[in-house]
């Protein structure tokens, strides 16, 4: 915005007829935290990134839960592949972090309230399961088809595709557990 | 010339020897009773076919796809059936007055079906009596004045060549099957909608209403429509052109002189040319930035003259002892400059570049809003029935601090990017007009930086102060050289600008919004009138329920492009689904009734294929039987129903007179001749 701008701005305000108001129903809040585009973005993290492994003899696709985690918040917020790929260049090099001590990159994700939340839900519904503290997998059989229809719409209609460039690139970038310093 | 139907015939040869059907009218009312399948739509599209109307039904003309296998393929002959059908032809006589006939005859199978031959009987501007005349349908047979059929049938009827805009921007003429969806009512499409088998892939403009102004002979209401039409056109290639002048004033201004306010190109028309028509850019200069081109390179001039003086008369200032030095000051100083502008360059090159990759972030992160609305419309949302994993009770959802958002809070959301994505835009368009003017700058001064470095390496090869004098005249001459140069460039190209302001002027003020109503025009409006008037009346005959018995004459509207409003409703959107064949009917004889009346470019006749087989009920179908007894008589043209009525409904006609033709038989077409019954 321009000085001008924020002169007129200020002039309107300090006008004595003045009252501001905030119309919340009017604010645009982010669609990031809605459960049902995290679930697909989840779903997606799996059907990208996840090994073919089984839990109690079913057939699942695992992941680590941190990397689970790095991959949702980056597939959701694309912008910080750039960062992701900085820390990683720097491997072996002067700077060279382990992924939670890399200034550039945001702290949010290793807590994020959201995605534990989403995680809890989605294992309620039966499409995940836990097992030992690291290990998040996705049972191919889930009962509800609860993350299955998901991707499946997601592949009919093509949806999705900056988060699913996105997460291609992660896999391409190759991080290890003891790079997220979670080892 | 108006006409009337006088006999259609079908003929032709099959595998077990010739067959044909024959049916003649009569000048006023003609009621052609038959079953189904006797073969009424194969009468109705015989006249289609011989008046060259395939084209409303097919993409190619002389398709005869319109036709059933009847007369193409397989035909039942009395007890056989499936006879091969060798060749077949149909003819259509109209009669143009006592003694004068033409007879239209067409191929169907077995010949050129392009082509259709004309005899001629009693008109002797076309032809000697008996004589046969090839005419051409399709493409360019308006053009042709001589062979073409589009020229011959709308010359023999008497239509006047009325034009429409193409959206192509090229002026378009009425065509036959223009015309004809306004006298040729066809039982399926025919009685869906007003004009529904109007052609629009030949991309006139407007052209369901050009057509009834044809028909009505409102000549002036249709030469109005086509210049606003026109002027509509021009005023969109008009408002792109001064667009690319503004742009080139911008550049112009930005670039020579460093202007940082640009000109907008938005607005009307009329604005537009309130704005730039008299827009001088001389005068702009020297209101703005006291600049006028021939000023400055007369002072340029007389500052070379004078310097040329010195130079030949040695009048040289000599107590400028250091003139190296200045030279050098100066260049330092436009080196240091130069640095700034290159420093200033790169920072807004940055900041675009970042304003940029903010944009494709917005512009994701709209995507997958979208996407995600996608989700919302097809009602993807949390299960509701969930269970602990472990002790498998059932678990509220909300219990997970969800958020859950609806399709209009992530709509809210798309339209809140979308402003977002506006102002980056700009934002980045404006970072380019600042580049562009850095870069000028930057151009200027590395020209002058070079001018300077080629003085100072002649004054490192001069020795004395007075050859340093010299060498700085001959500098400085050789620099207000180069900037007359400069100002005639800019002043070329502003002369360019303002010859290209003129051109346009005299274009866009060419442009004339004719809101003046001549007498023809107003006179027209007495038709127009009448024929709302005649439409009122018959829709009341016919019992159309958006009619009521307390509307009177000017209930009854028409709008601009001739489509019937019952007060401020649409007509059509009024009354039952059964309604709407009787407007089509009501309408399609209020024309006629109108054009006849008022001199207007009706052919003569209408056909009506099927009126009563769009599902009217008994009380309708009597008020049409009424209609066709009270007013049938009454009809200015000839005016023709297939049809088929019951037993009662045509006692109820010969009671009154009422001529029908009734067909027994089961089909029209026979291995003899058929005869008029």
């Amino acid at each position: 915005m321009r000085d001008d701008h924020f002169n007129e701005l200020l002039e309107l305000l300090s006008h004595p007829n003045i009252r501001p108001s905030i119309e919340p129903k009017r604010i645009a809040k982010s669609f990031y935290y809605d459960a049902i585009y995290q679930s697909a973005i989840i779903a997606l993290c799996f059907s990208v990134l996840g090994k073919s492994s089984d839990l109690g003899g079913k057939p699942t696709l695992c992941m680590n839960s941190a990397y689970l985690n790095l991959c949702q918040f980056t597939a959701i917020r694309s912008d910080l592949l750039i960062d992701l790929k900085r820390w990683k260049d720097l491997k072996g090099k002067r700077y060279d972090q382990p992924l939670d001590r890399f200034l550039v990159l945001p702290r949010g994700f290793f807590t994020d309230p959201n995605f534990r939340d989403v995680i809890r839900y989605l294992v309620a519904t039966h499409a995940l399961a836990l097992a030992g503290a690291k290990d998040i997998h996705f049972l191919k059989s889930e009962p509800n088809n609860t993350l299955t229809n998901l991707l499946e719409k997601i592949e009919v209609d093509g949806l999705f595709e900056v988060e699913r460039k996105t997460l291609q690139s992660i896999k391409d970038l190759r991080i290890s557990q003891k790079e997220l310093g979670v080892e | 010339m108006k006409l009337t139907i006088e006999n259609v015939v079908i003929s032709g040869e099959s595998a077990i020897g010739p067959f044909s059907g024959s049916l003649s009218f009569t000048p006023g009312l003609n009621v052609i009773c038959a079953n189904n399948a006797f073969g009424k739509s194969l009468i109705y599209t015989a006249i289609e076919w011989c008046l060259g109307l395939e084209i409303l039904y097919v993409t190619s003309p002389g398709n005869d796809e319109i036709f059933s296998d009847a007369v193409r393929t397989l035909i039942n002959l009395e007890d056989t059936k499936d006879v091969v059908v060798l060749s077949s032809k149909a003819r259509l006589t109209l009669s143009g007055g006592p003694n004068v006939k033409i007879t239209l005859s067409r191929s169907i199978k077995g010949g050129d079906t392009r082509i259709i031959e004309a005899e001629f009987k009693g008109v002797t501007s076309k032809a000697p009596e008996g004589t046969k005349i090839l005419y051409q349908t399709g493409q360019g047979s308006l053009a042709d004045k001589n062979g073409g059929f589009q020229a011959f049938i709308l010359e023999l009827l008497g239509v006047p060549s009325f034009e429409v805009m193409t959206f192509k921007g090229k002026p378009s003429r009425i065509y036959l099957e223009n015309l004809a969806p306004l006298f040729m009512i066809d039982q399926l499409s025919g009685w869906s909608s007003l004009q529904s088998l109007q052609i629009k892939r030949y991309g006139q403009i407007e052209i369901e209403a050009a057509s009834v102004e044809t028909i009505l002979g409102l000549n002036a209401h249709s030469k109005k429509r086509f210049q606003k039409q026109r002027a509509n056109l021009s005023e969109r290639s008009l408002k792109n052109q001064i667009s690319d002048i503004v742009a080139k004033i911008n550049k112009l201004l930005v670039l020579g002189f460093g202007w940082d306010q640009e000109f907008s190109s938005r607005g009307s028309l009329e604005d537009l040319v309130a704005k730039y028509g008299d827009f001088d850019i001389a005068e702009c200069l020297e209101k703005n930035v006291h600049w006028n081109f021939d000023r400055e390179i007369a002072r340029l001039s007389d500052a070379k003259k004078s310097l040329k003086e010195k130079l030949a008369t040695g009048d040289i200032d000599s107590d400028k002892k250091n003139h190296t030095a200045q030279i050098t000051q100066r260049s330092l100083n436009i080196k240091s400059s130069l640095f700034s502008y290159k420093n200033q360059l790169n920072t807004l090159r940055l900041q675009q570049a970042e304003e940029k990759r903010l944009l494709k972030t917005v512009e994701d992160k709209i995507q997958s809003a979208k996407d995600l609305v996608r989700f919302k419309e097809k009602n993807i949302g949390l299960l509701r029935d969930v269970h602990c994993p472990t002790c498998e009770q059932g678990i509220e959802p909300r219990t997970f601090n969800l958020t859950e958002q609806s399709k209009e809070n992530i709509e809210t959301y798309i339209a809140a990017g979308d402003k977002e994505k506006s102002v980056l835009k700009q934002s980045i368009e404006e970072l380019d007009v600042e580049a562009a003017r850095i870069l000028s700058y930057i151009d200027m001064i590395e020209k002058e930086a070079r001018d300077i470095d080629s003085s100072l390496e002649l004054l490192n090869a001069t020795v004395g102060r007075q050859r340093e004098a010299l060498v700085r005249l001959s500098t400085e001459i050789q620099e207000v050289e180069s900037k007359i140069a400069q100002v005639h460039r800019i002043k070329d190209t502003a002369k360019e600008i303002q010859d290209s302001i003129a051109a346009w002027k005299a274009d866009a003020t060419a442009i004339v919004h004719d809101s003046i109503e001549t007498a023809e025009y107003k006179e027209e409006k007495k038709t127009i009138k009448a024929f709302a008037e005649c439409l009122i009346g018959l829709l009341r005959a016919f019992k159309h329920e958006g009619v009521s018995s307390n509307d009177d004459e000017q209930s009854i509207t028409i709008d601009e492009d001739y489509v019937p409003y019952r007060k401020s409703r649409l007509l059509s959107s009024i009354g039952s689904a059964s309604d709407h064949p009787r407007l089509i009917l009501a309408y399609t004889l209020a024309l006629m009734m109108t054009s006849f009346n008022r001199n207007g470019n009706h052919p003569g006749f209408v056909v009506f294929d099927e009126p009563l087989q769009q599902n009217p009920d008994a009380a309708h179908r009597k008020f049409f039987v009424n209609f066709l007894i009270n007013q049938g008589k009454t009809l200015p043209g000839q005016t023709i129903f297939f049809t088929n009525l019951n037993p009662e409904e045509l006692k109820q006609l010969r009671a009154n007179n009422t001529d029908v033709q009734v067909f027994d038989r089961s089909s029209f077409l026979t291995s003899t001749l058929a005869l008029r019954e």
